[in-house]
């Protein structure tokens, strides 16, 4: 079993092994991907990570080859804030310390599995080069595509000027074209521009409403539902806050309720005498510094029933006894139900 | 001998005395010679030092009224005494704030000196002995000037400033005695620098002996290989330690719980601390060991970040850190160092890309970091440390390629130094310190115990309530400030209750917010009066230097203050309203006393009860104006009640200190109640005497305390006991019966966990004094 396990991870270490060098231009050109994206991509920096700690572990380089990138990126940083650039200075600056990171797992990996180290970087430089004649075909494609562009040229212009309006239809047509080449350049990368600022925008704003939503107090449960006067609720959820610490309420319309225990997540009170019997609304409300002033926090509303203590007995006070049932033991403890 | 050991480590003692004077120099350069370096979370505790032995001697603090427990002070007890020392022998505070700074500075970067002397020739080979104190002397320099002392220095000199000043000792040390040569000097060195160390944060401590851990599993093989007397060393030092430390475990451990008293509140904010210190916490600025959250607010905050030349600086020197790794010499020491740069940058960086969800997960699952929500102050100086060490690396690679050369090709070495001495430049300009802390107590404050001559045992109320009860912000005119949490305890040397109190209470519906802006305050100020009178007030402390609303400029100064001082208001309604006598008045404060009628006692018996289930919303409905020493209200309990014969008797106190009470009640008979007017606690216990048996026997440790059935809440906050007479008297040895048939006993009133702190003290001053005997004997006797 052991060496049916040993031979499947070599088989697949040589498969993963036989590629190393795509790793390493995935790499590369993952890097301006990272860069020039006005958004902050994560997921390419995290695959950038895999990829060069994939790309280092099967060449097996020497421990500093490893960490001359976090050299590198570390050196752009300054570099980027002279420039004013202080976005792509942050992500120099992260890159640096994922590479560190995998700088780090790789020399530990060494030092602890490998008392004779493996250099293999000649062949690293060796493969690059040999990688290069893979642009061959590419260079063929390059020039049938000079060749289709000179076919139009000399399709739009005069190639054979003889006189002096010639040169000067010439000159108007090529000002022509580059007018409309640059205006449909401009005009197409604008509506992209425009897209991504719009997604941006789209996206900052939901990233705002929703580290907003998140700090409203959140109630996940009341019970009872159904309650008489005298009974105890218990209100659970969660970022309910801390009395003492925050400034929190628990509100009926404009009316704060009288709390017995608050924590961040559990409220009690009891409902007191004076409330007129039906829907009673409940919402919690947190004071919050948000963008520099104070406000409030709120929960979703929530209600609770508040029966009659008097005249006969209704379906609504079976409704109360049948309750009973499904309430926590807590809730029935709290309520003198044991 | 010193001379010739002198001689011998000429470099050395060039290197140390060039640390020396930095050090003196970044001290008066930056503190000055005329204003007191005060404020922030000591405040004015240093100042006079009658405060600090109480808070530093006794398990119960009472000088933040109604009272709470303290047994965490206790972790700073030998820093205190330091500090008591210090004034014992006639220094001024004026003096221990410089000393206290200077050694700061000198002692951490020479901790680093000579832990780097001592690390590197563990690890590898050292030639030339020359190239190692020039890479000590580098990463002491660096452990001297960087952003994270920057912060430090930047508030007063208080336990938490501990951690990073010992660790380079306490790792010297450690590795001396486990890895090179124990002795016993050595390991009770050893031993007293933990039991300092334990003083210091606790996250920061909890982190530091990770690290430890962290070096004692990495290097096991080197430890295995080690001929120092290792394990003779471990069992003689955790000994030591645990005997040393005993006045500090010994409560904990009686107590059963947790010593900082399960404060909720804390955790409940922990989010919206997490997130503000997360600021600045970007890598970019991790990476320069910049990212404090009041960075933008130094002096030195434009020059770091739109200067090119330091910008460059700055990524230089992270630069040869990071080159170091380059070599593969000392691979294994380095990488250690760098484990401990990635972690600490991980959860420094807070809420910051890359993984930030993760941290945050982590934060949010696990409830033991959120000590940690300061992440930039509780995390860099493991970065600080790591980076010492390896520029250490870098110039000792440095020196040993130029020192070769001949010629000024060797000189070349010193840009290493420069670099690290430019970036710090902002140290030796001084401005380092926010002007806010750079102040000067006014005489008023100086000389108010003095006037003074109450010696009776009650409290003061200072008013107005400071922002979220973290203490005010005072302006003393001349640009001197003060901000920290309240003094008024330590100037009067009395317990004073912050009127934020009322305010925390939620009293006539004020929150937090109303502690910012007084307004809303002032119209329930007549409430507060009324209210006060069952927290045993008999002065009130009228600030009238305080401010409603600032906001701060680069220097740290108060620049806005927004709206007006408003303590006329307080003014009228103390003295129209109420008729409270005026006592003291100057510019910045005026005190009052409260009518006699309406304060009480901190220790009586009352003559009616009141039963309630709610007792501080039956509190808050009271406004008995009359003899207010009259009343308790308490819950219905089994041993008291409305048809209980309940019969008061009188009472006299006589206090010990602030945990222990002596109270004689005489004529008593049946049951009645002895209310106790400090913050309910159940390690309150209350004992009755023998006739003739004296307090202050050994056994005393051992003494039954009356049923904790018995000790009950009264006043919404207070402690109070049932007393049955008949009960207690069935036993002749503790009463003697009056003619009238009525009874006379002595009961002591004592907070327990006292008893074990002084055992403690006990033990480990013993154990020290054993110790110290035998390395006498060693040293001196045996030698001769």
């Amino acid at each position: 079993m052991t060496k049916l396990l040993v031979t499947l991870f070599r088989l697949v270490s040589a498969q993963i092994r036989k590629y190393r060098i795509y790793y390493l231009l995935i790499c590369i050109l993952l890097l301006p991907i990272y860069f020039l994206s006005p958004i902050k991509i994560y997921t390419v920096l995290l695959l950038i990570f895999l990829f060069w700690f994939l790309s280092i572990a099967n060449y097996r380089v020497a421990h500093y080859i490893s960490f001359t990138p976090v050299l590198l990126f570390i050196s752009l940083c300054p570099i980027f804030l002279l420039f004013g650039n202080s976005v792509a200075a942050e992500k120099s600056s992260i890159l640096a310390y994922l590479l560190l990171i995998s700088g780090l797992v790789y020399s530990l990996t060494i030092q602890l599995f490998y008392t004779n180290e493996i250099i293999e970087y000649d062949e690293l430089i060796t493969e690059f080069m040999r990688s290069t004649k893979a642009l061959v075909p590419i260079k063929a494609e390059y020039n049938k595509l000079q060749r289709i562009i000179s076919k139009i040229l000399k399709k739009l212009l005069n190639t054979n000027p003889q006189t002096a309006l010639d040169y000067i239809l010439n000159l108007m047509k090529i000002i022509l074209l580059l007018s409309v080449t640059v205006f449909v350049l401009s005009f197409s990368a604008n509506i992209i521009s425009g897209f991504i600022k719009y997604a941006l925008v789209i996206q900052r704003a939901e990233q705002k409403r929703n580290t907003r939503l998140s700090l409203n107090p959140n109630i996940d449960k009341v019970e009872p539902y159904l309650v008489y006067s005298g009974n105890k609720v218990i209100i659970y959820g969660k970022r309910f806050g801390w009395k003492g610490g925050e400034n929190v309420l628990l509100t009926k319309g404009n009316e704060t309720i009288i709390t017995e225990l608050w924590t961040d997540t559990k409220i009690i009170f009891t409902v007191p005498l004076g409330w007129k019997p039906g829907n009673i609304p409940l919402v919690i409300r947190k004071q919050i510094h948000w963008e520099r002033k104070n406000t409030y926090a709120e929960s979703k509303k929530v209600s609770i029933k508040l029966l009659k203590s008097t005249g006969k007995i209704n379906t609504d006070d079976d409704a109360y006894f049948e309750q009973l049932k499904t309430l926590s033991p807590e809730t029935l403890k709290m309520n003198g139900y044991e | 001998m010193f001379l010739d050991r002198l001689k011998k480590n000429k470099s050395t003692a060039i290197y140390i005395a060039v640390l020396f004077f930095m050090s003196l120099f970044i001290t008066l350069i930056n503190l000055g010679f005329k204003k007191d370096f005060i404020g922030e979370d000591s405040g004015l505790i240093y100042f006079f030092h009658n405060g600090l032995s109480k808070y530093a001697y006794y398990t119960w603090d009472n000088m933040w009224a109604p009272g709470k427990i303290s047994i965490t002070t206790l972790f700073g007890f030998i820093w205190t005494n330091i500090l008591l020392c210090l004034q014992r022998i006639g220094l001024s505070y004026f003096f221990i704030q410089r000393i206290l700074f200077f050694s700061f500075l000198f002692v951490s970067s020479t901790g680093m000196f000579y832990l780097f002397k001592t690390l590197i020739p563990l690890h590898g080979k050292v030639k030339n002995r020359e190239s190692l104190y020039f890479g000590a002397f580098c990463s002491s320099l660096l452990y001297l000037l960087n952003h994270y002392v920057g912060y430090m220095i930047g508030f007063p000199i208080i336990p938490f400033h501990i951690t990073y000043m010992i660790l380079p000792w306490l790792l010297l040390y450690f590795i001396k005695n486990l890895y090179i040569k124990s002795s016993f000097t050595d390991t009770l060195i050893f031993s007293l620098l933990v039991l300092l160390f334990i003083g210091g944060n606790p996250a920061s401590t909890l982190l530091s002996a990770i690290m430890l851990a962290g070096y004692f599993i990495c290097f096991f093989r080197d430890f295995i290989k080690s001929t120092a007397q290792k394990y003779k060393f471990i069992i003689i030092s955790a000994s030591l330690v645990l005997l040393l430390s005993l006045f500090l475990t010994l409560p904990i451990i009686m107590m059963g719980s947790n010593p900082y008293g399960g404060d909720t509140s804390l955790l409940g904010n922990y989010v919206q601390s997490f997130e503000f210190n997360s600021m600045h916490t970007s890598l970019l600025n991790l990476f320069i060991l910049g990212g404090t959250v009041g960075w933008p607010n130094s002096t030195f905050y434009t020059l770091y970040t739109a200067n090119p030349v330091y910008i460059f600086l700055g990524y230089i020197l992270t630069l040869i850190i990071f080159t170091t790794l380059i070599s593969k010499k000392d691979m294994k020491l380095k990488l250690f160092f760098l484990i401990i740069i990635v972690i600490s940058f991980f959860f420094a960086k807070g809420l910051h890309e890359p993984l930030s969800g993760i941290n945050a997960f982590l934060y949010d699952k696990i409830a033991l970091l959120r000590i940690y929500r300061a992440v930039y102050n509780k995390f860099m100086f493991l970065s600080a440390f790591s980076y010492s060490i390896l520029i250490g690396i870098s110039g000792f690679y440095v020196h040993r390629i130029f020192s070769q050369r001949t010629g000024k090709g060797k000189h070349i070495v010193l840009f290493l130094p420069i670099i690290i001495v430019l970036y710090g430049l902002p140290f030796f300009l001084g401005g380092i310190i926010p002007n806010l802390f750079l102040t000067e107590l006014p005489k008023e404050y100086k000389n108010l115990t003095s006037q003074i001559s109450d010696n009776s045992d009650y409290k003061i109320l200072s008013i107005p309530p400071t922002p979220n009860g973290g203490g005010p912000l005072l302006n003393w005119k001349n640009g001197n400030k003060y901000i920290g949490p309240q003094m008024e305890s330590f100037v009067l040397g009395k317990p004073v209750l912050d009127s934020y109190f009322f305010i925390k209470e939620g009293l006539n519906g004020l929150g937090p917010s109303d502690s910012w802006t007084t307004k809303k305050f002032i119209k329930s100020f007549p409430k507060v009066l009324e209210y006060s009178n069952i927290f045993n007030i008999k002065y009130v402390f009228l600030h009238k230097d305080y401010l409603t609303s600032y906001k701060f400029n680069k220097s740290g100064d108060a620049l806005k203050i927004g709206s007006k001082n408003d303590y006329k208001s307080y003014t009228r309604i103390l003295e129209d309203k109420y008729g409270y006598a005026k006592v003291i008045s100057t510019e910045f404060y005026e005190l009052y006393k409260v009518p006699n009628l309406n304060y009480l006692d901190h220790f009586y018996i009352p003559e009616k009860i009141i039963y309630s289930k709610d007792q501080k919303k039956t509190l808050y409905s009271f406004r008995q104006k009359e003899k207010i020493n009259s009343y308790a209200i308490i819950s219905k309990n089994k041993y008291i009640d409305k048809k209980t014969s309940y019969s008061p008797a009188s009472l006299s106190i006589n206090k010990i200190n602030q945990t222990k009470y002596i109270l004689k009640i005489k004529n008593a008979k049946s049951k009645h109640l002895i209310v106790f007017s400090e913050s309910y606690d159940v390690n309150w216990k209350l004992y009755i005497l023998n006739k003739d048996s004296t307090d202050n026997s050994f056994f005393s440790i051992f003494r039954q305390s009356v049923d904790e059935s018995r000790h009950i809440l009264a006043n919404g906050y207070a402690n109070a006991w049932i007393i049955d007479t008949d009960n207690i008297c069935n036993n002749i040895t503790k009463c003697t019966k009056n003619k009238n048939g009525n009874y006379d006993f002595t009961t002591v009133v004592e907070f327990a966990p006292q008893k074990y702190f002084h055992l403690g003290l006990q033990i480990g001053l013993m154990a020290f004094i054993l110790t110290s005997s035998y390395l006498f004997y060693l040293k001196l006797v045996k030698k001769t």
